[in-house]
């Protein structure tokens, strides 16, 4: 199965597939591996919600989306679970939406641009070239 | 050889026949499961808000799922809201789930449906076997809430055991390989499409796509995809 990469802040402890499976009887660490995979599959619905809200309202396409809120989340040192959260609790007011994006592309940076309707394509390019 | 017993041969040949990629454990559990239960189809699912497929024994399993998905009703939801094992015969089937219940038969060879709860040692719960027959009045699963506990409570040793899996998308023989997992994921972002667009709650938001899917004949996987490539903008969920 596959996920979308984290940000930095957000890692997990690691599960790369090169771990040696625990060895037969001892499942406390696959025990520990499972309820980590389960809290992953519960954060993630919010991180995909903010996803599809970032591509809903700059017209993004689903991998610049994440792109920009793996930005947002370094740039803000908010997990991207986090940023996702509040974008998915602000998207049910447009205006505290709007007052979201902005805080979230101004803070942590500066000359960075305010996203606007339609831009975000433009910003995008901008915020991840740099 | 007890049940118990069965299974555990009937995984260790499956694995041995995938050659032994751990990653394969999902479909090996799935399909020792339908040999031993002696049903036509099962699969395994993570429990979640929207349940995540892990695995089917046939591709008419996964319609089956998705149906449920889809429709937001059926006994294997129940039985994972329940928390406890249930057998749906083909009259609970279209008297408790009227919809699921004339789809299901509309679209699967399936007239009888069994869901067994997966718990973690811990006892949260983990996920849930859903079990399929042909047979209306479900004689196949008699023996269930009995037996078929034993081979849930082996299932949830196997997946809690073994944390390779994990890493693993299905393999070649699993109908629900990685992309299963990653379509449903993508219903979520067609949510956020729909929230974006309207200002609802993502229960309300869900609803919608659900409503304009059956509508359309689509499941809501299916639908999510053309949300979210943009082949049916938003607007047209409301038309």
């Amino acid at each position: 199965m596959s996920f979308s990469p984290v940000a930095p802040g957000d890692r997990e402890p690691d599960v790369s597939p090169g771990s040696p499976p625990p060895p037969d009887g001892d499942g406390s660490q696959a025990q520990q591996l499972l309820a980590q995979l389960q809290q992953r599959m519960e954060s993630l619905p919010t991180i995909e919600q903010a996803k599809g809200i970032v591509m809903g309202r700059f017209g993004l396409d689903a991998e610049a989306a994440f792109r920009l809120l793996v930005r947002w989340s370094q740039r803000n040192n908010l997990k991207l679970r986090t940023v996702s959260a509040l974008l998915t609790d602000a998207a049910r007011a447009s205006a505290a939406l709007d007052d979201l994006v902005d805080t979230l592309q101004q803070s942590g940076a500066t000359g960075v641009p305010v996203v606007q309707e339609g831009r975000g394509e433009q910003v995008l390019e901008e915020e991840v070239g740099r | 050889m007890s049940l118990a017993g069965e299974y555990e041969a009937a995984v260790a040949q499956a694995m041995a026949v995938a050659g032994q990629g751990a990653e394969l454990l999902p479909s090996a559990l799935v399909g020792a499961c339908a040999e031993v239960l002696v049903v036509e189809g099962a699969g395994l699912s993570l429990t979640q808000e929207l349940r995540v497929p892990l695995s089917a024994s046939s591709a008419v399993v996964a319609t089956a799922e998705r149906l449920q998905v889809t429709l937001g009703e059926g006994p294997c939801l129940s039985a994972t809201d329940d928390g406890v094992p249930l057998v749906a015969d083909l009259a609970a089937l279209t008297t408790r789930w009227p919809v699921f219940g004339s789809e299901l038969v509309r679209q699967t060879p399936f007239r009888s449906v069994a869901s067994l709860p997966l718990r973690r040692p811990d006892g949260c719960l983990l996920g849930a076997v859903d079990l399929y027959s042909h047979d209306e009045r479900g004689d196949a699963f008699a023996d269930i809430p009995a037996l078929g506990l034993e081979v849930a409570s082996l299932m949830s040793q196997y997946l809690t055991d073994t944390s390779t899996w994990l890493h693993g998308d299905g393999g070649p023989g699993s109908v629900e390989a990685g992309t299963a997992l990653d379509r449903r994921l993508n219903v979520w972002v067609a949510v956020g499409m729909v929230i974006a667009r309207t200002a609802m709650t993502n229960v309300d938001a869900l609803a919608v796509l659900r409503a304009y899917a059956f509508g359309h004949d689509l499941s809501l996987d299916d639908l999510a995809e053309r949300v979210t490539t943009r082949d049916l903008e938003p607007d047209a969920l409301f038309g």
